[in-house]
């Protein structure tokens, strides 16, 4: 069942499109990695699923109706949005802070209801937060905030979540830890992700299906074997690369070369997958 | 500290109240005051020092401080920015060119209104701006303080053309005075000011959302740019009634939110109220301190919470790096 689509899609920021021409679906549960240079347009189109930019020309559908016609409070009841830096100033307690992903959910003065508490505590136990909830966000380490960010958004119950980068703050134990608890709440809830990488090699183990743009177009789109490919990535990223599966998972790995080890006859054969 | 807040802040209203009684030229104690207030007509001069002048200065004091702060913190959270406050944004530059034109046209009486018109027909240009182009909160707030510097510097020339006595009544204005506004607005004051207050407490968690940033609070459903309208003419209406009680005062509009963030946490459904008293009570303080000080003379209050309020924040930022952000 398709989850979202883009038909057409142009988005940019004044006169400058920065997206053109996006046309691709997501499937309901699956997990989606949208990668590509800088200034691809990779924030742009999550931006615009998002609601923060509408698009100039075409239109996205989430279940088959007009994104920026639904009500606003029903689109936050189905998709949530984990933005790249973001910057908490305020000193709320980590329980103030995930208690707000309900704030869609209930009336005025009310923080949560009954089923909302319920929701928050499954998170709290989940995620392995409850020694933080009494700290402030600026108490946290960085792979504590971005567990806590996470929690936030999944206690918005979202159908879709959104993600821009979550990882690249986060040394390789804190990598791995964020995209498993992900990857097991996403197979929990059914939820569909679709989240921005920088990392290629983040992206081939954890999505199904990898969307590269460049220049504001769609350079690619298919399993992480189909896109992450050195002949893609070559020509998108203009840089020499080696693509071996990983030993494990057997997914694609990346390897980027530095300048003095290429054209070299003597270094190993460039067994290329 | 969070536990014990509502009882401190209690405490603060209740000692500030009664120093800002009991204090002035001649000294009431509190047994006075209360005897004052049981059998009235045996004490005429405490009586009309209490009705006429004492219980009004405090009452607008409170009205004053409370929604200073209310209109900063309402400000530096639509705006995500620690710098925000009505000060900041044109308001108090607005209203100074209405005050100065209510006094070149010689109207006293009239110059509250001219206050609030002026503060209203900056925040009008701050939203005619905002309407334009989408802004970010770091361009608002420098238009803010560029359109409170065009706007000073047309009504200090205004006022620098007066004569002696006018000048004096000018400067009274934008020095801020709580002891000459009249009974009459003192009045009517909660009947506008009560349900504004009520209104942003309502809503509180627009503001905990705009905290978070335009696109996690968008992403929480918060509808950004009609929402950011409405709180900025709600935080408009309450400074420019503000200032048109009592004139220019600053640093309560900056400074009270902080405090208030620091004691007892971000979450606005406590901020709120909780500013508002803390607001109320400082403004009093400061007040019967610049009442008292150097008697007869009064120290105009602006001066008094400048000091003593700056002071007390540098330690307090000093005491709380770790938990304080910004």
């Amino acid at each position: 069942m398709v989850i979202l689509s883009f038909e057409n899609v142009a988005a940019g920021y004044g006169s400058k499109q920065v997206l053109k021409g996006i046309n691709f679906h997501i499937n309901r549960g699956e997990s989606v990695g949208i990668v590509g240079p800088n200034g691809s347009g990779k924030t742009t189109l999550l931006r615009v699923i998002a609601r923060a930019l509408p698009p100039s020309q075409g239109r996205v559908l989430l279940f088959e109706r007009n994104l920026n016609a639904i009500p606003r409070t029903e689109f936050s009841k189905i998709v949530s949005f984990l933005p790249s830096a973001m910057e908490i100033n305020y000193p709320y307690t980590v329980r103030e802070f995930v208690e707000m992903a309900r704030y869609p959910f209930t009336g005025f003065m009310q923080r949560t209801d009954e089923r909302g508490r319920t929701i928050i505590n499954n998170v709290i136990q989940n995620f392995n937060i409850s020694d933080l909830l009494q700290k402030t966000i600026s108490e946290l380490s960085e792979g504590e905030k971005q567990r806590v960010y996470l929690a936030q958004c999944l206690a918005q119950e979202p159908q879709l979540l959104l993600l821009d980068e979550p990882t690249s703050h986060l040394d390789i134990g804190h990598q791995f830890y964020f995209l498993d608890m992900l990857k097991r709440n996403q197979v929990a809830e059914g939820m569909t992700v679709l989240s921005i990488f920088h990392d290629l090699n983040l992206a081939a183990q954890y999505c199904d299906r990898v969307v590269m743009l460049n220049n504001g177009r769609i350079a690619a789109i298919g399993t992480p074997t189909e896109v992450l490919t050195y002949e893609i990535i070559e020509a998108v990223y203009r840089t020499a690369v080696l693509v071996y599966p990983h030993p494990i998972s057997g997914k694609p790995y990346v390897f980027g070369i530095p300048s003095q080890w290429r054209d070299r006859p003597q270094n190993p054969p460039l067994d290329k997958h | 500290m969070k536990k014990y807040a509502p009882a401190v802040i209690f405490l603060l209203c209740v000692i500030s109240i009664w120093a800002g009684l009991s204090s002035g030229t001649e000294f009431f104690s509190l047994s006075r005051i209360i005897r004052v207030f049981a059998e009235p007509a045996s004490f005429p001069f405490e009586r009309t020092v209490l009705f006429q002048i004492r219980i009004p200065r405090v009452w607008c004091a409170f009205l004053v401080g409370s929604g200073l702060a209310l209109g900063g913190i309402i400000l530096q959270a639509i705006l995500k920015n620690p710098l925000a406050e009505s000060y900041t944004l044109g308001i108090s530059g607005g209203a100074s060119i209405g005050i100065a034109t209510g006094i070149i046209l010689g109207r006293a009486s009239a110059i509250p209104a001219f206050a609030f018109f002026g503060s209203m027909i900056s925040v009008l240009l701050l939203l005619l701006f905002c309407s334009f182009r989408k802004l970010s909160a770091g361009t608002i707030l420098l238009f803010g303080i560029m359109l409170n510097f065009i706007f000073s510097s047309f009504s200090l020339l205004a006022i620098s053309l007066l004569q002696q006595q006018k000048f004096m009544e000018a400067v009274i204005w934008f020095m801020g005075d709580l002891g000459s506004t009249s009974a009459q607005i003192l009045k009517a004051a909660p009947f506008f000011l009560v349900p504004l207050f009520a209104a942003a407490w309502l809503f509180w968690k627009d503001l905990n959302l705009f905290s978070l940033g335009d696109e996690k609070a968008s992403s929480l459903g918060l509808n950004l740019q009609r929402k950011k309208f409405l709180w900025l003419t709600l935080a408009a209406l309450i400074t420019g009634f503000c200032v048109s009680l009592a004139g220019l005062i600053g640093f309560v509009g900056l400074v009270i939110p902080h405090i208030t963030r620091i004691f007892l946490g971000a979450d606005h459904r406590k901020a709120i109220p909780a500013a508002a008293l803390i607001g109320g009570s400082f403004l009093i303080l400061a007040d019967t301190l610049a009442r008292t000080l150097v008697k007869p003379i009064e120290i105009p209050v602006g001066i008094i919470s400048g000091f003593f309020g700056g002071l007390f924040f540098v330690f307090v930022l000093m005491k709380t790096t770790r938990k304080q952000a910004w």
